[in-house]
């Protein structure tokens, strides 16, 4: 067995036995694409009552490399308004992109991005939302993001 | 999927597997090119890289004889790579008991991680990787050696090991590392060590290294500066750790690099 696989199953196995608060595994069936949602737990009014999902994709250079990680919409799931979240669910983090480290986990990132969403009262999207959107790439990986602002 | 004629033209159309097989392409030339650790070469074939007098002069004053170094895949890995195959390396010349002694001492600073704060499940993996290796040695010939250490999946995890250690000996001792992180403005040390250490392909700074051997506490390192500073010779930075003794008293190593502005290369005497 891959070794990659080895890690996620332990990273797995940590989730569901103990799972932190507001952080769930909603779909996890194989290692190549798991499901995770989110909600906050403040009573931070732009997110009060909502749950969010995230989704995680692996490649068998994981954890060296960072997962593919972006929300996705469904029914009852929308994408978090937040000036470094794109409507299309990309994320602008540096943990995902030049802040990744292989120590960093499924459960850790899940939890970065939930306090980057509990420290947020900004109801918008970033201000060039329209113009990302529209030429995106389908991984949010291939986006060379700009943390300009880590005060949001 | 696009016709292949499309690609270099419209970068748009890519799709994910595409990327990553180009990109895997571009690695694997790269890697014909430059193996992350190469062979010994003698220091007359560093020598006639340059023209230039002042590294000349300098590169003459390292030795001569026996003297010599082995290149190092410039990755943003290559002073952690190097350390590592070296460390292995000058371990492999040892007694079976020696090299027990010495796996038994760093696993003994396996607790580090620990007290960072860092899950296990995180971890493990690599940490697993670097005592598979000890187990091995014994029986391996340099060659060998050499080839592990080409194998990405068995020298990242080493790698990220090492970074791990390094990283949270810095965690454990943060007011020996504070004054040189914090520049006026407060000093996040989790947020240095992440950014500097932790991150994989990021290059080692001096406290990188400083942490790292201490966080080994059996290796001492030597860095060869070859760079353009006044003097026929090069300048040496010594790194030695702070704790003098391990459990089980492991023998001690004696590590060189030599640095050429952005990169490091295993240096030999």
């Amino acid at each position: 067995m891959p070794g990659y696989t080895k890690r996620l199953g332990r990273e797995l196995g940590d989730l569901k036995t103990n799972p932190a608060v507001g952080i769930s595994v909603f779909q996890a069936d194989d290692f190549r694409i798991w499901l995770i949602d989110i909600q906050v737990m403040d009573n931070n009014p732009l997110y009060a009552g909502k749950t969010f999902r995230l989704q995680f994709r692996f490649t068998p250079t994981y954890p060296i490399e960072a997962p593919e990680v972006q929300f996705i919409a469904s029914l009852g799931r929308e994408i978090p308004m937040h000036p470094h979240i794109y409507s299309n669910g990309h994320i602008c983090l540096d943990v995902l992109g030049s802040g990744w480290s292989p120590i960093q986990t499924v459960g850790s990132v899940s939890m970065s991005i939930q306090s980057m969403l509990a420290g947020n009262d900004r109801n918008e999207r970033p201000p060039d939302d329209a113009r990302y959107i529209a030429s995106a790439p389908i991984s949010p990986k291939q986006t060379r993001f700009v943390y300009h602002d880590d005060n949001v | 999927m696009v016709e292949e004629g499309q690609l270099a033209s419209d970068p748009d159309l890519l799709d994910d597997l595409t990327i990553l097989r180009l990109t895997q392409e571009i690695k694997d030339v790269e890697a014909s090119k430059n193996p992350l650790v190469g062979d010994f070469r003698p220091i007359s074939v560093l020598l006639d890289e340059y023209k230039d007098t002042t590294f000349r002069n300098k590169i003459k004053a390292l030795g001569g004889g026996n003297a010599g170094y082995r290149p190092v895949r410039g990755d943003g890995n290559c002073a952690w790579r190097a350390f590592a195959f070296r460390y292995f390396e000058l371990l492999s010349k040892l007694s079976k008991e020696e090299i027990e002694a010495s796996s038994n001492g760093l696993q003994a600073r396996t607790s580090l991680l620990d007290e960072a704060g860092y899950s296990d499940t995180g971890y493990i993996d690599f940490v697993e990787e670097t005592f598979n290796l000890f187990q091995k040695l014994p029986d391996m010939t340099p060659e060998q050696l050499v080839t592990e250490f080409n194998n990405a999946e068995v020298s990242s995890a080493i790698i990220v090991h090492f970074r791990l250690l390094a990283a949270a000996y810095i965690k454990t001792h943060a007011d020996d590392y504070i004054p040189f992180i914090d520049h006026g403005e407060g000093a996040d040390i989790g947020e240095y060590c992440n950014r500097n250490i932790e991150a994989f392909s990021v290059e080692a700074d001096h406290l990188a290294l400083s942490a790292l051997v201490n966080s080994m506490i059996t290796v001492d390192l030597g860095v060869v500066y070859m760079d353009r500073s006044a003097g026929d010779e090069a300048v040496v930075h010594k790194f030695s750790p702070v704790e003098s003794s391990a459990e089980g008293r492991p023998p001690s190593l004696m590590i060189d690099l030599l640095y050429r502005p952005g990169h490091y290369d295993i240096f030999y005497k």
